[in-house]
């Protein structure tokens, strides 16, 4: 069942277009993720709760019970964690005590504890466990895991798999493509352009085989370096000084610091090239310099995610798959 | 609009919690009765009736505990905890939690209203008459219709402001002329009348009459309080129309 159905939004705010083209499906249970800014992101989810409705377009909504969150959305500070449930559960129709469900939310250790003396982390598991209660079909929120701990991430996505199993259907908006890639399985991303895109994710296992059978012979090629054309003029980089390679609807981007670079040529290709330089495709679409990585954390049983040094805000995905693959190159 | 008790009582319990933790609110309506106190201690007791000019201690204490109470407590308390709400972006959130706007002011006007007739009933003792010397129903009556009237006032500086500073900035000028009626009133003969407008004016009258023999019903009185009463909730039904509550 389609919860609701996005065709050809368009939206202005103070005559000014800040939604355009968006076609979306968000089926029952699916979980998307979509890369917008704040601002993007605060309209896109009034539409979808029904509290304005778009310049152009249609929007199908097949139920009401929409509930969203957004970032700036803030707690009873005075209340105890407790108290601040209880009190929810009374607004809603949530027919079970809050108590039993501490554990999937751990909050046990905090429970009489009042919010304001919470972490972050904690409060962004207050704010679940709220949206829990209201028990909603269809829950939008936005970025949770920025500026969380490393637990705090991995207990999140323990409270949003307890969410999951309740039949609520989440779908999550970012800045970042990284926390897109831990909460949802289909990301798109959000041009004002051209609408929303697809990102290639889905299909993993298909390109492997196209570089085991690539010949391995190598060259002497000590020099080598990485070209990016920008209008007019060609910028070269050693390969110790990327970051690493994203593909963003095929194109190989170049990352140094903040900043990317596109380059002409296509993954497998710079793979082929970098491998020698100690660069892993960690992901279909990323190719990582292994210099670089910092930590390797396990957010749950089938996630890896690889920390850049120096930049712990981006974290890069890694497929259980090539778990093994790396684990033989550097060794651990 | 579906209006739900369950969801009501879970507000004014909320409400009632979050208030009496707030000490910068709680505070006016224990000072209302410390400060009777200190004045009560300060004037001496006169009863004089010079040139048809009357003066009785005890009435100006009730009357300024009254409009301290009702005017500066009542408008405190019902503004700030929704500017607080506003700043803290908690509003938002109860408001897209299936609590619509009936829901939310009556559950938060109950708690205000039940600390606000508490502290009037306080006050009796305090400013030195006693119980049976007063015509219970008909106080009653007045301060409630008073105290509402200032909860509705400051609901509507709570919706037109967007933080607890801009709250206390609005309120300010309508709690100075609320709060100077008892002073002024004596002093200047025309301020007086324009001051029997104003429902602090009704309540200086209130005490007044309850310290020279009994309050009698007038007209004037009663068509006041009804008068602000049904502006204020012309008015705050407009702002609320107007602006909403979760922006």
């Amino acid at each position: 069942m389609n919860l609701v159905t996005l065709e050809n939004v368009m939206k202005q705010k103070n005559n000014r277009t800040v939604l355009k083209g968006i076609d979306l499906m968000i089926e029952e249970y699916s979980q998307i993720g979509i890369k917008m800014s704040r601002e993007e992101s605060e309209l896109f989810f009034e539409l979808l709760s029904g509290k304005i409705t778009p310049s152009s377009g249609h929007i199908y909504r097949e139920t009401n019970s929409v509930l969203a969150d957004i970032r700036e959305d803030g707690l009873y500070e005075n209340l105890t964690v407790q108290g601040y449930l209880n009190f929810f559960k009374k607004i809603s129709d949530f027919e079970s005590s809050p108590e039993g469900y501490i554990a999937a939310f751990s909050l046990s250790d905090v429970w009489q504890t009042k919010i304001k003396r919470l972490t972050i982390d904690q409060m962004r598991r207050v704010s679940m466990f709220r949206m829990f209660l209201m028990s909603p079909k269809l829950l939008l929120i936005e970025s949770p895991l920025t500026n969380l701990t490393d637990e705090g991430i991995e207990l999140y996505l323990k409270g949003v798999e307890h969410l999951r199993n309740a039949k609520i259907t989440i779908l999550f908006t970012s800045h970042y493509i990284e926390e897109l890639l831990l909460l949802s399985k289909e990301v798109y991303r959000y041009y004002p352009q051209t609408g929303l895109q697809k990102t290639d994710l889905a299909i993993e296992a298909e390109p492997d085989d196209e570089i085991k059978d690539e010949p391995k012979e190598i060259k002497p090629s000590i020099v080598y370096k990485v070209s990016s054309k920008l209008e007019d003029k060609t910028i070269f980089f050693s390969p110790d000084e990327i970051d690493f390679i994203e593909s963003i609807n095929s194109v190989s981007n170049i990352r140094i610091g903040e900043e990317y670079f596109p380059s002409d040529l296509t993954m497998n290709e710079l793979e082929g090239k970098l491998g020698k330089f100690g660069f892993f495709r960690c992901h279909r679409s990323y190719l990582i310099n292994l210099q670089r990585v910092s930590e390797l954390v396990s957010y749950s049983k089938n996630s890896y995610t690889l920390i850049l040094k120096g930049n712990p805000k981006v974290k890069l995905p890694l497929s259980r798959s090539r778990l093994e693959e790396m684990k033989e190159l550097i060794g651990f | 609009m579906k209006v739900s008790l369950k969801k009501i009582n879970a507000i004014f319990q909320l409400k009632l919690q979050l208030l009496l933790g707030n000490m910068s609110v709680i505070l006016t309506p224990v000072f209302a009765i410390g400060f009777v106190l200190i004045m009560k201690n300060l004037i001496p007791e006169v009863n004089v009736e010079e040139e048809g000019v009357t003066f009785l201690t005890g009435a100006f204490l009730l009357g300024f505990g009254l409009i301290f109470n009702i005017g500066i407590g009542g408008v405190s308390m019902s503004s700030h905890p929704i500017a607080e709400e506003k700043e803290k972006n908690t509003l938002r959130v109860l408001m897209t939690s299936s609590v619509n706007g009936v829901e939310y002011f009556i559950g938060s006007m109950l708690p205000t209203l039940i600390i606000l007739m508490l502290v009037n009933v306080l006050l009796i003792p305090v400013s030195g008459i006693a119980f049976g010397d007063i015509q219970m129903p008909t106080y009653l009556l007045i301060t409630a219709a008073a105290s509402i009237i200032s909860i509705l006032i400051g609901y509507i500086i709570g919706i037109v402001s967007k933080n607890q500073t801009q709250a206390g900035l609005v309120g300010m000028p309508i709690l100075l002329v609320l709060t100077s009626a008892p002073l002024f009133r004596i002093y200047n003969e025309m301020i007086a009348d324009v001051l029997n407008y104003t429902y602090a004016g009704v309540l200086t009258n209130l005490s007044q009459g309850l310290f020279s023999g009994g309050y009698e019903w007038s007209l004037l009185d009663s068509s006041v309080l009804i008068g602000w009463f049904v502006v204020c909730l012309g008015l705050f039904v407009y702002v609320y129309k107007r602006n909403g509550l979760d922006r």
